[in-house]
């Protein structure tokens, strides 16, 4: 990747100035912009992103304040220094409290100028130095698709390596999005049976009637609709490995027709006299508490204590942050593949954000969010307006609903409960911003008020 | 969004754009001295230039009717 030059933005309604900057600038090898006014910015900024803009503070129309406020919202990422031929001690001082990086008075002290333009430099660099290494710390930490540096997923990806060739019946449990099915595959891959089939089966998604013929087929005539036989999964899988996503979904009958599959390798066609073996591992998963399911009667225990016999639980996100940075870089990297867009990484405001977003959803909303994020950028580094429009508008609902669902009257998506220390946490970082709060926290605007009243926060 | 960061009177806004315009040729004088090697005979007429300009800037505040002039 050639190095491009660090950017900067100048505004003055003095020509002159522009043209002074510009020389000088360009000189100490920035890539310069120039405007006459701070009008058009809120449209132009998040195209331009700059890595800093020198900005004078007595302009017509729009005043160099106004412009350094916009600026500090809009492209928090982006430095600005003011300039002035009119400066007073209190007007550098509120400049400052701003989150103005300087305030130089004209005629222009061009040796200063050079040293906050040197910071500017050095401090995109250690970024972009940061960002490479996340990227190879990424792959470094990679197993089998799967990216974990925290200690937690480091062990769990020892286990599966030590289990994968021996297992034949496994249990994943963890929340959604914990990437479940990512491990069903890895033990398949790592397995003796990689080169056979891999047949993944969504327990949630099926009408109750048809999973007995989805999973064991069923033969001609069996049922009306039937014109032909049909073999179900496990004949497809036999060889291979079949994995069952949320099983705690299965009906009862189907329930006992799975123990004997496994327990007998049998599998029976819906209107088949006879049954047919079949050799097939299967690996469930589950995101509900499976134990509860037994206990409550829903689930069979003998079933049950057939399928943990290797339980593999995946932490939800939120208990593994520093797995945050380096799924970012890799996600950050795939879509600005698959876009087409040079994207290196993310700003440090982005990354503040997504760390401290709670992730109801897991690494999928984690994904999801990237890949938003990265379709609507527009620069080199995904800001932390790009991650802030788009995060919690990917968050899945906390469970997928049994199909068909019935409404019931009165019946609410449940939403993610925070504590008032993560919602103050999120008003503060978006600066009391209500709305974004409430898409950062996943829930709509009206609960996000409910909160604060119960909290007494309001 | 409005605000008044322009000087108020008359004679200030005259100050602060004359202290522009010498700004302007006070910082060409600065890039122009950066790019000339050493030794250059124009490097001197230059720094003639750039001593005249800032001499100006110098004397702004001193114009009568400037609000510091009559600290002074
Ligand atoms: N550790 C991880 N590294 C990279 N991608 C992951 C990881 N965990 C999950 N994902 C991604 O998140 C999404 C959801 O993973 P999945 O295995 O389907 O989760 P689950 O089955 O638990 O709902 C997938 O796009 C998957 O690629």
């Amino acid at each position: 990747m050639p190095e491009e030059r660090p950017r900067l933005l100048v505004i003055d309604d003095e020509p002159g100035m522009l043209a002074v900057v510009e020389r000088f600038a360009a000189a100490e090898d920035f890539e310069v912009v120039t405007r006459t006014g701070g009008h058009a910015l809120l449209t132009e900024l998040p195209a331009l992103k700059p890595d800093v803009a020198l900005v004078d503070r007595n302009m017509p129309e729009v005043g160099g304040l106004d412009v350094l406020r916009l600026i500090r919202e809009i492209d928090p990422d982006c430095l600005v220094i003011l300039m002035t031929a009119y400066a007073t001690v209190d007007s550098a001082i509120e400049a400052v409290k701003l989150g103005a990086l300087d305030y130089l008075s004209k005629p222009l002290d061009f040796g200063r100028l050079r040293e906050l333009l040197d910071t500017v430099r050095f401090r995109r660099d250690r970024r972009r130095r940061l960002l490479v290494a996340d990227s190879e710390l990424a792959s470094r930490f990679e197993f089998c698709g799967m990216i974990g540096r925290s200690p937690v997923m480091q062990e769990l990806f020892d286990l599966v390596r030590r289990l994968a060739p021996h297992a034949r019946t496994a249990l994943i449990t963890g929340e959604t999005g914990t990437g479940k099915e990512l491990v069903a595959r890895a033990l398949h891959t790592l397995g003796p049976r990689r080169d056979r089939k891999f047949v993944a089966f969504n327990c949630a998604a099926v009408v109750e009637t048809l999973f007995e013929s989805e999973l064991f087929g069923h033969t001609r005539g069996a049922f009306t609709g039937a014109v032909e036989a049909k073999a179900g999964l496990f004949e497809v899988a036999d060889g291979g490995t079949i994995f069952l996503d949320e099983v705690g979904e299965l009906p009862a009958p189907v329930q006992a027709k799975l123990l004997r599959v496994i327990e007998y390798g049998e599998v029976q066609r819906v209107g088949a006299a006879a049954g047919r073996t079949v050799d097939v591992r299967t690996i469930a998963a589950t995101n509900r508490q499976l134990f509860d399911e037994v206990v409550a009667g829903r689930f069979r225990q003998d079933l049950y204590y057939r399928l943990n016999v290797v339980e593999i639980n995946l932490p939800s996100l939120h208990e593994r942050p520093e797995d945050i940075p380096c799924l970012t870089a890799a996600f950050v990297g795939e879509f600005a593949g698959r876009f087409g867009k040079a994207l290196a990484g993310v700003s440090p405001g982005a990354e503040r954000l997504l760390h401290n977003a709670p992730w109801p959803g897991n690494v999928r909303e984690l994904r999801n969010v990237i890949e938003r994020a990265c379709m609507l950028s527009e620069g080199r580094i995904l800001s932390e307006r790009d991650v802030l429009s788009v995060l919690g508008a990917g968050a899945p609902r906390p469970a997928r609903p049994r199909a068909p669902a019935l409404p019931t009257p009165g019946d609410t998506p449940a939403e993610p409960a925070h504590n008032r220390r993560t919602v103050e946490q999120v008003l503060q970082q978006v600066g009391g911003n209500r709305s974004a709060a409430a898409r950062l926290l996943g829930i709509s605007r009206r609960a996000l008020y409910r909160r604060l009243d119960s909290f007494g926060l309001r | 969004m409005t605000e008044s960061t322009l000087p108020e009177t008359p004679r200030e806004r005259l100050v602060h754009e004359f202290k522009n315009h010498l700004s302007v040729i006070v910082g060409f004088c600065d890039v122009l001295l950066r790019e000339l090697p050493e030794g250059d005979a124009k490097r001197a007429d230059l720094a003639q230039i750039q001593r005249a300009a800032l001499a100006a800037v110098a004397l702004l505040p001193e114009l009568p009717g400037h609000a510091s002039a009559t600290d002074a």
